[in-house]
């Protein structure tokens, strides 16, 4: 028995896990599948003979419908990305395919639509690129997740911003983040290390200079306050300012005014200040090399990036990213690290911070042949560090790690401490009794 | 280039897109009434009301209720929205024959008795006198026999 054309539609259609609904040359409903039902929250009978644009009610009704794009283009449309509207009002992201059904002459009479709801992979995706690679930045901590939280809560606000941290915990891609998402992302972004300048020449490029102002001033020039005229400027390292600049940019804060080195003419200008520093700011302004006010009118929003091993858990996720980076930079096939080498990652203190592992991930590309990195493969300093927080020695016996950083105090303070009992100094160092002997002769500690 | 894509212009509200189809489609001769209504709306939309008041004139001659029982949902009538604007013009007032014509049209979408109210207004409109004169005629016409109707 011959299965005839039309009599098992409705099921055929019920039975697709894709929302289905076809319209009529008046673009009324014709067929509404279950799918559809369940995806928008809408029971087919109370939509079919309606419009579909009063049913589905978004902006693509009235300016790209994807009908409208294959009756113009003649062309079937496949996963367009678009969004929907579920009955509760709740957005659903959704991918269309849209096609025109025609009749024996070839006229068009009627158009199909299919969609596929999306929105599980828009959360997944959301959760994973967007909160664990903010604008480039890595993490997933806490600490982290309040930092995105606040650039976004402040993207509407031209207030200034001091970002502290210590050094390599990206300070920059903090900045460059708050510019994106500020009204102001696409009006000049400028940045400028305070510390790289003299001080007379920071000046200069602050505020830019005329013509003859000093020996090497041939021409006028615009400091980078009036490049950055209605946008921001990142100012980098801003405690290495000397205090004279300090009071100068206080102006800037204040009333927005400057002069060009050696002009007279007042200047205006609207910019958005955003600073950094690695030093502790209040104990500068208690030494007396920041000033208070321009502090306070710095510090409108604070933000402490955290040092890394203050966020342990994102050692993997940087690890990862840097794998994925240096894959890419070197052509290398490298996907993965081994446990042992991710567990000595986790356990170094990082006191270089994310640029110190990217740079620890970079140095074992280049010495890994294979696929994998291994923990041979990681520089001798977190290899050594490392082990001597796996040793099993108690708090006491690993202060001198903390408090000395070199291979040397450190084998030489331990070799002390068991009265020069090699069994024992390597026991606590976490190294074989011949590595031992090895590094004390390399170190001419052998005499001792 | 189809009824069906003139059609989507038309719920879209691009009527400057719709009128160039939808006169292709009448010259194949298909469903002309139909499509005569909407292009009265398109007409009227893009500033060609002459063009527009002679199809008016055409289908209130043969089947007036084709126009008088148009329901503005079911339908997708685009008319009280244009109404609206039209009567909300920048706060000009409505006082020129030729506004009167457009109004007299498009209330015929939705309401008998103002359309015939506005129609009356556009008689000074000399070119159209004969043509308007016979519209409300048989505007008039119905408005009554409808009345009776709802009497009895």
């Amino acid at each position: 028995m011959k299965i005839k054309n039309g009599k098992f539609t409705e099921v055929i259609l019920d039975s697709l896990g894709e929302g289905l609904f076809t319209v009529d040359k008046d673009f009324r409903i014709q067929t509404f599948n279950r799918a559809a039902e369940k995806i928008l929250g809408i029971k087919r009978n109370d939509v079919l003979g309606d419009f579909c644009k009063n049913v589905l009610q978004t902006r693509r009704c009235f300016d790209d419908c994807p009908i409208q794009k294959v009756l113009e283009s003649g062309q079937n449309v496949f996963d367009l990305e678009s969004e929907l509207r579920h009955k509760s009002g709740r957005k659903i992201a959704v991918k269309l395919n849209g096609a025109v059904l025609k009749d024996e002459n070839g006229e068009p009479i009627g158009g199909v639509v299919s969609f596929r709801d999306m929105s599980h992979l828009e959360e997944i995706h959301k959760s994973l690129i967007n909160r664990s690679n903010f604008y480039g930045i890595i993490g997933q901590h806490k600490s982290m997740q309040e930092i995105y939280d606040l650039i976004e809560e402040v993207a509407d606000s031209d207030s200034s911003v001091l970002i502290q941290g210590e050094s390599g915990t990206g300070k920059e891609m903090i900045a460059n983040a708050i510019q994106k998402t500020s009204k102001r992302r696409n009006k000049p972004f400028i940045k400028i290390n305070c510390s790289v300048f003299p001080p007379d020449l920071l000046a200069s490029e602050l505020f830019g200079h005329v013509k003859g102002a000093f020996t090497d001033a041939v021409k006028d020039r615009k400091g980078r306050f009036e490049l950055a005229d209605g946008g921001t400027i990142f100012l980098d390292e801003i405690a290495e300012m000397p205090l004279q600049m300090q009071v100068q940019l206080l102006r800037v804060l204040q009333e927005g005014t400057f002069e060009r080195v050696g002009e007279s003419i007042t200047r205006k200008v609207d910019v958005r200040i955003i600073a950094a520093t690695n030093k502790d700011v209040r104990k500068e302004m208690l030494a007396g090399r920041f000033r208070e006010d321009l502090y306070y009118r710095l510090n409108v929003i604070p933000i402490y990036v955290p040092p890394l091993r203050d966020r342990k858990c994102d050692v993997p996720h940087l690890v990862r990213f840097f794998i994925q980076k240096f894959s890419f930079v070197t052509g290398k096939k490298i996907k993965e690290i081994d446990d042992e080498a991710m567990d000595l990652l986790l356990a170094y203190p990082w006191p270089g911070n994310v640029r110190e592992l990217e740079n620890t991930i970079e140095y074992a590309f280049a010495r890994t042949k294979g696929q994998i990195i291994h923990a041979s493969k990681l520089p001798p300093n977190v290899r050594l560090r490392t082990e001597c927080f796996y040793s099993g020695a108690s708090e006491s016996e690993r202060q001198p790690f903390v408090m000395n950083s070199s291979e040397f105090k450190l084998i030489r303070n331990t070799l002390e401490k068991v009265h020069w009992n090699r069994s024992k100094a390597a026991e606590i160092l976490g190294m074989g009794r011949t590595t031992l002997w090895r590094k004390m002769k390399h170190y001419g500690l052998l005499e001792g | 280039m189809s009824e069906m894509l003139a059609n989507r212009y038309f719920i879209s509200r691009k009527f400057d897109k719709a009128v160039p189809i939808f006169e292709k489609e009448l010259e194949k001769g298909r469903e002309t009434d139909k499509i005569k209504k909407k292009l009265i709306v398109c007409y009227i939309a893009v500033g060609l009301i002459d063009e527009a008041f002679d199809l008016f004139f055409e289908i209130v001659g043969r089947d007036p209720l084709s126009i008088i029982n148009t329901d503005p949902y079911w339908d997708d009538c685009p008319c009280p929205e244009m109404i609206n604007d039209w009567e909300q013009d920048e706060g000009k007032p409505v006082s020129s024959p030729r506004d009167f014509l457009i109004l007299g049209m498009l209330y015929l979408y939705c309401d008998l008795e103002k359309s015939i109210f506005y129609l009356e207004k556009a008689l000074e409109l000399k070119d159209h006198f004969l043509k308007l004169n016979s519209v409300i005629r048989k505007l008039k016409q119905i408005n009554r026999s409808s009345k009776g109707n709802f009497k009895e």
